[in-house]
């Protein structure tokens, strides 16, 4: 766990302030370059590029059960000097207990949703494409600053733009939020992901998880999806493979 | 100053911030429309009809009106291609049904209302999934009598449908009946009894009329005057001309060449369902059990008792967002290779022919122009006033 992490959770409130007034700029920026095809075009291009192959960095990345109990660490202190000043009285510990509780159940979501070992990202100036394996792929447009990105009777996601990272939120049906917020380093080696599970009156849990930029194979296959004869596949001419 | 107009701009910002949260909250619209059509037998006959009633109709290439839903949803480019292939598809589905009830004159699909037609009949589609079809439906002679005017609906069942998974199924194999069927019956059956309760008086004016409007079309300053329009917009013949009038004559020979040309462009919607038929009904199954997967996936979210909360409850939940997803982005790869494997035929409907150029649209406006054109020519030197004779 880094310190700047520490501090990151401490100040929660206030960046999550920072963050409404970042993304209101952002609309309000979208709202005025939307006639402006120029603007978008340019917008996109300034993107950091997320494109390749990524295999998790295991060092480097957080254990959840290690952030677990440093989170329930950090409520015991609270719920520690929320007795000595007297102040809040049983209403704070119940609801620090609720959070507590919520909170393990978050945490072994995140670590569901975060246990690929791979990912592969396809950017164009259109849209990014991430592919994780065993779970559905996270797409984004790069034009506007935010948009509406996946819509079903279980949840709903949205996805945009934070100055140069990526970062989708999925809200279910339950109310429980989760948002996954990618950023790149500028060397184009190593992409983090910060994952963050939460839901009405508990505490978010983060999980950041590292991912180291790595050649894939070429599978020297290219496949059509088609509706009559299913899926397509042909081997890869050379220039195809050049290119 | 600065800061006032930064607090405002905070205000702006967490206005829109509640905007759009309250927005992702709002409940989904449910779907309303009319009763489905249910099970509908066609009234066919087994002898043409008489002259009559032998009415030619002509059903044009529907619209398409896209809900939110179809709006907003991934993918919706590509939908919004297939729901165009579908607007020049479903017509010939009403216009082979039509044609089998044996009960009408030539029936043709036409990109653009024709003069010549004693019935012209006007689609929109409302609603089309594997699941749900709701047309909207206006049928409408040529005196301009409203027939029909309103909206359709029919549900399929699984039954509707092949047992077996339709990647399995050989192109050249198709599934037979059309799983909507029924609200082409229905529709042939309603304009059917429309077309009997009119009186044989009301049948020969819809035909004059037809006839009349056609010659006035090309040559108002000839025709127009033999038209009378009634306060309500209604159409109707004062007097005919005279039988061995030449310029009717000449009417009559370019009308025969009209009907070639609107027999053709008819063939080339006949060829795009045909090419399109096994294709579409791959596509529609793989519509239907994505619906059907939709819902059934709702139905057990609303019947899970697992603990709220619990992690049980939240992956449960997740895992069903998940799986809605994965499903909705292999639906858009489905509906990708439909639009990239009908693209050919839909491209075969807007070659060249004769000489004309453009889509199939343009070509026929182009036709209806050189038709005028022709047939000021072929007429010139004769006099324009025919001679009269009452109807």
């Amino acid at each position: 766990m880094t310190q700047a992490k520490r501090r990151s959770t401490s100040r929660k409130p206030l960046i999550r302030i920072a963050l409404a007034f970042i993304a209101g700029l952002g609309l309000l920026n979208s709202a005025l370059s939307a006639e402006d095809p120029t603007a978008q075009a340019r917008s996109a291009r300034l993107r950091p590029n997320f494109e390749g192959s990524w295999e998790k960095d295991f060092g480097r990345s957080d254990k959840w059960e290690v952030e677990v109990q440093r989170t329930i660490d950090q409520l015991n202190r609270e719920m520690e000097r929320s007795q000595g000043r007297g102040d809040g009285g049983s209403i704070g510990i119940s609801g620090s207990r609720r959070g507590a509780g919520n909170l393990i159940s978050h945490a072994r979501l995140a670590e569901l949703i975060t246990r690929q070992t791979t990912m592969r990202i396809v950017q164009t100036d259109a849209e990014v494409r991430i592919e994780r394996p065993g779970d559905a792929a996270l797409i984004c447009g790069t034009k506007s600053s935010e948009e509406d990105s996946f819509n079903s009777p279980h949840g709903k996601e949205y996805c945009g733009w934070d100055r140069q990272q990526l970062v989708f939120q999925i809200s279910l049906t339950d109310g429980v939020l989760i948002e996954h917020r990618f950023s790149v380093d500028p060397s184009g080696e190593s992409l983090s992901m910060l994952t963050s599970v939460s839901s009405r009156n508990s505490l978010p849990f983060n999980l950041i998880s590292f991912y180291n930029a790595y050649d894939a194979p070429e599978d020297g296959i290219h496949c059509v999806q088609t509706l009559s004869r299913g899926r397509v596949c042909s081997a890869r001419s050379p220039e195809d493979t050049a290119r | 100053m600065s800061t006032l107009s930064n607090w405002h701009r905070s205000c702006v910002c967490a206005s829109l911030a509640l905007l759009i949260a309250a927005c992702a909250a709002a409940p989904e619209p449910a779907h309303s429309g009319p009763p489905p059509v249910g099970t509908v037998s066609l009234l066919t006959s087994a002898n043409p009809p008489a002259q009559a009633q032998a009415f030619d109709i002509g059903v044009l290439v529907f619209a398409s009106v896209a809900g939110d839903e179809e709006i907003t949803r991934t993918g919706a480019e590509i939908f919004s291609q297939i729901r165009k292939t579908e607007t020049q598809y479903l017509p010939v589905a009403l216009r082979i049904t039509l044609a089998a009830s044996n009960q009408w004159g030539v029936v043709r699909v036409l990109p653009d209302a024709d003069p010549s037609l004693d019935l012209t009949i006007e689609g929109t589609i409302l609603r089309s999934n594997g699941s749900d079809l709701v047309l909207h439906i206006r049928a409408v002679d040529s005196t301009g009598g409203v027939w029909l005017e309103r909206d359709y609906a029919d549900t399929a069942r699984v039954a509707d449908y092949p047992d077996a998974a339709p990647m399995l199924l050989d192109r050249g194999l198709t599934f037979g009946a059309d799983p909507f069927q029924d609200i082409y019956m229905a529709i042939a059956n309603d304009l059917l009894a429309v077309r009997q309760g009119l009186t044989q008086a009301a049948l020969d004016g819809i035909h004059n009329v037809s006839k009349l409007r056609y010659a006035s079309d090309l040559s108002p300053e000839a025709f127009s005057r033999y038209l009378a329009e009634d306060e309500q917009g209604l159409l109707s013949a004062t007097r005919l001309p005279a039988s061995n009038d030449p310029l009717l004559r000449n009417v009559a020979d370019i009308r025969a060449r009209n009907e070639i040309f609107i027999d053709t462009i008819d063939e080339y919607y006949e060829a795009l369902y045909q090419d399109l038929k096994s294709i579409y009904d791959i596509w529609r199954q793989y519509s239907f059990e994505q619906v059907s997967e939709e819902r059934n996936s709702l139905e057990r979210a609303r019947s899970g008792n697992t603990n709220s909360g619990s992690f049980e409850a939240i992956s449960q939940n997740y895992n069903r967002y998940k799986w809605s997803k994965i499903f909705e982005q292999e639906f858009v790869a489905l509906a990708s290779g439909f639009v990239s494997e009908t693209a050919p035929a839909v491209l075969e409907l807007s070659r060249n022919v004769n000489g004309l150029s453009g889509p199939v649209e343009e070509q026929y406006a182009q036709w209806r122009v050189l038709l005028r054109s022709l047939f000021e020519i072929e007429t010139e030197g004769l006099n324009s006033t025919p001679s009269l004779s009452t109807p």
